[in-house]
């Protein structure tokens, strides 16, 4: 049998929101979309602004393999500056990486493996804050389509509440969602990446 | 109704408690512990939990108080992890000592120096000899369960014995996963009421005085240990019975002291405890894809120590293969010697010797693997298997190194 576990590796800094981004995507899958999850930081003290990394594994069978994530099959990373300080190791040939960046959104279109999006700008203009979580969270499930839309709201909603953050966070959400299915469209993403 | 959730081990560990209702929680916070403590702590300033949350100085002082409270007739909670566990292991002895029907959980963590916050199983191994039930999860799901179990059989009348319930720190605390959190009227009916009932023995009131934790000299002390070893071996039994009714009505878990897994037919057969159990499963079904006859014996009772159970397993009338190597994988070692649970391994293995001689026993390995956090991946398992294949071929005149630090050290 092909193993059909996705792999999501989440990079970014101490109190941007990492793992809060790879423990929605799992939430989502457990409890919203009938799929089996395992959600994990880097393990060790928490400190602001130190490298973070969040792994999510997702797959239709209970996951048993607790080892280190050794392939990516997406990457997101919420702060750039962390590619040349970090390892990793974890990126393959065929991983998709997602970046924050100030330009973009990159056309997937072209077979690149990088995909630019301003997700910083996108999050100020919804959420009035720089967590960019929701957002790339967004870009990701448009661009791979691995959950429902749906699942993934009702999971933002199950996290942040009814209220105006949870509001606001399936807000930013839909609008990373529409940036990474207009570029899906155009390209080969969901094709490459998609499970949905 | 039961809910499906999606919570890390020690967050599944807060909600076991919390369904267990019980009436003093004492607990020092401590990486990585701390998160059970903080919900805990939530859980009773929002009245979820009606208990009593006591704020002590030191993990000596909260085992400590849960003592004394359990000795007023309540139930109890407190928990810990590596460090932590040690500043209270004067106390450990003392509230076995007194049959105090005590529920505990320890995060599985390295010991310093050097100092090391990471996971492995040191701690924990370091007071096998306490007087503890011990007791090691492989998921969340299973810590929960665990923790409602434990009160079960801690408070058993003919045991009356503390349960340690551990889980691999960060591995397991840390990680989220799926967990169905049970209902509280089932876990009620599952559960004597946390009050015990009146004449419980160990416990003492205004109206009912008596003289507990008592001193005994040479005569009667003996005779006070014979029974806490005595009844701690015929835990085993209601153990069962409790992991039995529990899976009956929650649909889940299992009732043995050790768990098997494609272990009837294997030749060779890693014994292992915790979650590494997980990624060894995974090898394992790869490694039977490719025609290999491995499998699995996860422990998951270190005390009462299962020794007929492993007896049974690896060499029993129902086996349908004879087992041709044996590996032992672990996240501790006894300096100078071996890892600990190898040792229990072996010293079972020594009594079927002598009820099998001649016929010898397998060749036994010891991979020390997973020191303070560091991560076992499955090439490291298969390179353990691709050993215990080497040493079942193995014509006996080559000495052969029986432990072997997994990464540090070179296989032969």
């Amino acid at each position: 049998m092909p193993t059909t576990m996705h792999e999501t590796v989440w990079l970014g800094r101490g109190g941007q929101g990492a793992f809060t981004a790879a423990r929605l995507l799992g939430l989502a899958a457990v409890r919203f979309a009938g799929k089996q999850a395992l959600a994990f930081p880097s393990f060790g003290p928490e400190r602001r602004g130190a490298p973070v990394f969040a792994y999510t594994r997702i797959a239709d069978r209970p996951i048993r393999d607790r080892s280190a994530v050794r392939r990516a099959d997406v990457a997101v990373v919420m702060d750039e500056s962390l590619l040349d300080q970090v390892s990793t190791d974890f990126l393959v040939a065929e991983s998709l990486v997602i970046i924050d960046a100030e330009a973009g959104p990159t056309d997937a279109g072209s077979g690149e493996r990088f995909f630019r999006v301003p997700a910083r700008k996108i999050a100020r203009d919804i959420l009035g804050s720089d967590h960019t979580n929701t957002v790339l969270l967004g870009v990701f499930i448009g661009l791979t389509g691995l959950l429902p839309i749906d699942a993934v709201t009702a999971g933002i909603v199950a996290e942040f509440g009814q209220g105006a953050k949870g509001g606001k966070n399936v807000a930013a959400f839909r609008c990373g969602w529409e940036v990474g299915r207009a570029s899906s469209e155009t390209g080969d993403a969901a094709r490459r990446y998609g499970h949905g | 109704m039961s809910e499906l959730h999606f919570l890390s081990g020690n967050e599944a560990v807060a909600q076991g408690v919390r369904l267990s209702r019980p009436r003093v929680i004492a607990a020092y916070p401590i990486t990585p512990q701390t998160i059970v403590v903080e919900r805990l702590s939530e859980m009773v300033e929002s009245r979820e939990l009606a208990a009593e949350f006591v704020h002590v100085e030191s993990e000596h002082s909260a085992l400590a108080l849960v003592m004394g409270s359990a000795a007023m007739g309540v139930r109890t909670f407190t928990a810990t992890s590596s460090q932590g566990l040690m500043y209270m292991a004067e106390c450990l002895h003392y509230t076995s000592g007194g049959r105090f029907p005590l529920v505990m959980m320890n995060a599985n963590r390295s010991l310093a120096l050097p100092w090391n916050i990471y996971g492995d199983q040191s701690d924990s191994l370091a007071l096998l000899s306490s007087g503890w039930i011990q007791v090691y999860a492989e998921t969340a799901q299973e810590s929960l369960d665990m923790i409602i179990q434990a009160y079960a059989v801690a408070e058993d009348v003919r045991v009356r014995t503390p349960v340690l319930v551990n889980l691999d720190g960060f591995v397991l605390t840390h990680t989220y996963e799926p967990v169905i959190v049970p209902d509280q009227d089932t876990v009620d009916a599952f559960l004597p009421p946390p009050d015990f009932p009146p004449g419980y023995p160990g416990t003492f009131d205004l109206l009912r005085p008596q003289s507990l934790a008592v001193s005994a000299g040479p005569g009667d002390y003996a005779g006070f240990k014979y029974r806490q070893h005595r009844d701690m071996v015929a835990a085993a039994e209601p153990i069962r019975d409790v992991g039995g009714r529990f899976a009956e009505i929650f649909g889940r878990g299992s009732a043995d002291l050790i768990e098997p897994y494609r272990c009837g037919d294997a030749e060779l057969v890693m014994i292992t405890l915790g979650s590494i159990a997980g990624t060894v499963r995974d090898v394992i079904d790869d490694l039977r894809a490719d025609g290999l006859r491995v499998g699995l014996l996860r422990i998951r009772y270190l005390r009462p120590f299962p020794s007929e159970d492993l007896r049974r397993l690896l060499f029993g009338p129902l086996r349908r293969a004879a087992v041709a190597a044996i590996g032992i994988l672990e996240k501790d070692i006894s300096f100078g010697h071996q890892g600990g649970v190898a040792l229990e391994v072996k010293a079972a293995l020594y009594d079927q010797a002598e009820a099998s001689a001649p016929a010898g026993l397998p060749p036994v390995r010891n991979f020390i693997a997973g020191l303070g956090g560091q991560d076992i991946s499955r090439g490291q398992i298969i390179a353990m298997f691709d050993d215990l294949a080497r040493a079942a071929g193995r014509d006996g005149d080559e000495p052969a190194r029986s432990v072997r630090f997994v990464g540090l050290e070179a296989s032969r």
